[in-house]
């Protein structure tokens, strides 16, 4: 078997010199080489297929941003590191939409390892390279018109009604999920310990959700969808809010911040692999089938937490969400919650071809103590959850 | 790794947790009763928390009364119990527990817990549509 490749770009020599003396113990493991820039960097990349970039942000001439802009586009399975000094926030917001995981200078040799190494892995099995490369096409995920116009109007009126914007957020699949993603850095602030979106929204501060949401919207082209298209993302975000109200009930307290996270991002494949087809990419989408060039949305969406470094129990209940739960008698967890929302909202949607045949396992999972200890009418707060979500959006 | 605190008035059980979790890498702090366990609860703020329900003085719902009014996001906290009693699980759960396991229990269930909600897990999808 070849050896992974790793690519690391600064143009400091002595900062290269440096990576290269305290990775010496990896060479056996990977195959590593070295670009003084972005220009030498590509070349590399267009020599032979790497796994992952690792760059610095500020170089003259083609910059970190720029650099693993491109390297979205022309080599988007090559998973992007940025590993930086401190940066403006203007350039910090512009490599925050391209990268995928985000380390400070300096960093612990263990800890960079430690990401390559994880970054090295794919998740998929049947389609490994297939699932990163459409996952490593996207940058943001699409937001619907309602949702920029709802967080627009948050943001402004921030100073009198402070809830507005959490709320909003909460509400946004794209933002949640790169909010996660950026929460996990030190480089966009202190990490909240096991955070929900609101207490990740107070970290990070107004002005970076401002930049990140002007950032993001040019990622959002309605104009230039097929009705199809639309019609499905509606649906698909439809039932991802209803899942999350109704799971802020059904999971236990510790698990509510990542079970309403996980049920937002529930279907993150499809809006990743359709965020490529808006801006051009040549992906294969079969809408009914749910994949794209042959790889199930849900392979994506998993392949793309993970690239993001999303936290593992909101990737995990991602990734079972469609698998029958077998619930362990101890607790339910984020993936056991998740799933039986899930399955709730989904008997509201008479439309859902689905609808009803996972009808024993949900009795099952009802019957655990967790669920039965708390006398509720799970089926009418189902019903609840799922017309406060269509009226949020005419669906 | 994780900074767990144990809050149980039976040494066999906190030696027994001390020797799994440590072995796993993660920090454990001991706490003898109720009392000792929100004394550790400030000094310590652990990211996961094992409690035993029955302890003398300030039982098992009472710390967790105390965990559940704290603000910022709740601690995820595993209750464990001496016996398969139904009425204390139905207590536990609707008080707001997040695991509730019966004594004697296999400690790997309560590594498998803690791996699930601390660690780094890289999750694997297997094709099936």
């Amino acid at each position: 078997m070849t050896k992974p490749k790793v690519l690391f770009v600064d143009d400091e020599p002595r900062i290269l010199d440096g990576l290269r003396r305290s990775l010496r113990g990896k060479r056996t493991e990977w195959d590593m080489s070295f670009a003084p820039g972005g220009e030498p960097a590509l070349e590399l990349l267009a020599g032979s297929n790497h796994d992952v970039i690792v760059s610095d942000m500020r170089m003259p001439g083609m910059d970190g941003a720029e650099l693993l802009t491109r390297v979205s586009t022309q080599y988007p399975a090559v998973a992007r590191v940025v590993l930086s000094g401190q940066a403006e926030a203007e350039a910090a917001i512009r490599v925050a939409i391209c990268g995928h995981r985000f380390l400070t200078k300096p960093t612990e040799t263990e800890t960079l390892t430690a990401v390559i190494d994880q970054l090295i892995v794919k998740t998929s099995r049947a389609h490994g390279t297939q699932a990163r490369r459409i996952a490593g096409t996207a940058r943001a995920l699409p937001t619907l018109p309602e949702q920029v116009k709802e967080l627009s109007a948050a943001l402004a009126e921030q100073d009198s009604d402070a809830s507005r914007l959490p709320n909003a957020v909460a509400l946004d699949t794209g933002l949640t999920a790169k909010l996660l993603q950026l929460s996990n850095s030190m480089f966009f602030g202190a990490r909240p310990k096991n955070a929900g979106i609101a207490a990740v929204v107070t970290a990070m501060g107004v002005p970076t959700i401002e930049a990140l949401v002007a950032a993001t919207a040019n990622h959002w082209s309605p104009t230039t969808w097929h009705p199809e298209i639309e019609a499905y993302l509606r649906t698909t975000w439809r039932h991802a809010v209803a899942t999350a109200a109704l799971v802020e009930s059904v999971a236990s307290p510790a698990h509510r911040p990542y079970a309403h996270a996980a049920a937002l991002l529930q279907d993150i494949g499809a809006l990743a692999a359709l965020a490529g087809v808006a801006g051009g990419m040549p992906h294969d989408v079969d809408l009914a089938d749910r994949r794209c060039d042959g790889v199930p949305f849900r392979e994506v969406g998993v392949e793309l937490m993970h690239l993001w470094g999303l936290p593992a129990p909101v990737a995990a209940a991602v990734a079972e969400r469609d698998t029958p739960h077998e619930a362990a008698a101890a607790g339910l967890g984020v993936t056991g919650a998740v799933r039986i929302a899930h399955l709730l909202i989904q008997r509201t949607e008479v439309h859902d071809p689905a609808d009803g045949t996972h009808d024993e396992e949900l009795q099952a999972l009802l019957a655990h103590p967790q669920m039965a200890a708390r006398s509720c009418d799970w089926t009418a707060a189902a019903h609840t959850a799922s017309e406060r979500a269509s009226m949020l959006l005419a669906v | 790794m994780a900074k767990i605190l144990v809050v149980d008035d039976d040494p066999a059980i906190r030696q027994l947790l001390t020797d799994v979790l440590e072995l796993d890498g993660h920090e454990i702090h001991l706490a003898v009763d109720g009392n000792d366990g929100l004394r550790l609860l400030e000094l310590t703020r652990p990211d996961f928390v094992v409690l035993d329900v029955m302890m003398p003085g300030i039982d098992g719902y009472d710390v967790l009364k105390v965990i559940r009014s704290q603000e910022g996001d709740p601690l995820p906290v595993l209750m464990l119990t001496a016996s398969a009693d139904p009425g204390s699980a139905a207590r536990g759960w609707v008080d707001g527990v997040d695991y509730y396991l019966a004594k004697p229990f296999t400690p790997d269930v309560v590594l498998d817990i803690v791996d699930s909600v601390c660690g780094q897990r890289i999750p694997t999808t297997d094709g099936a549509a």
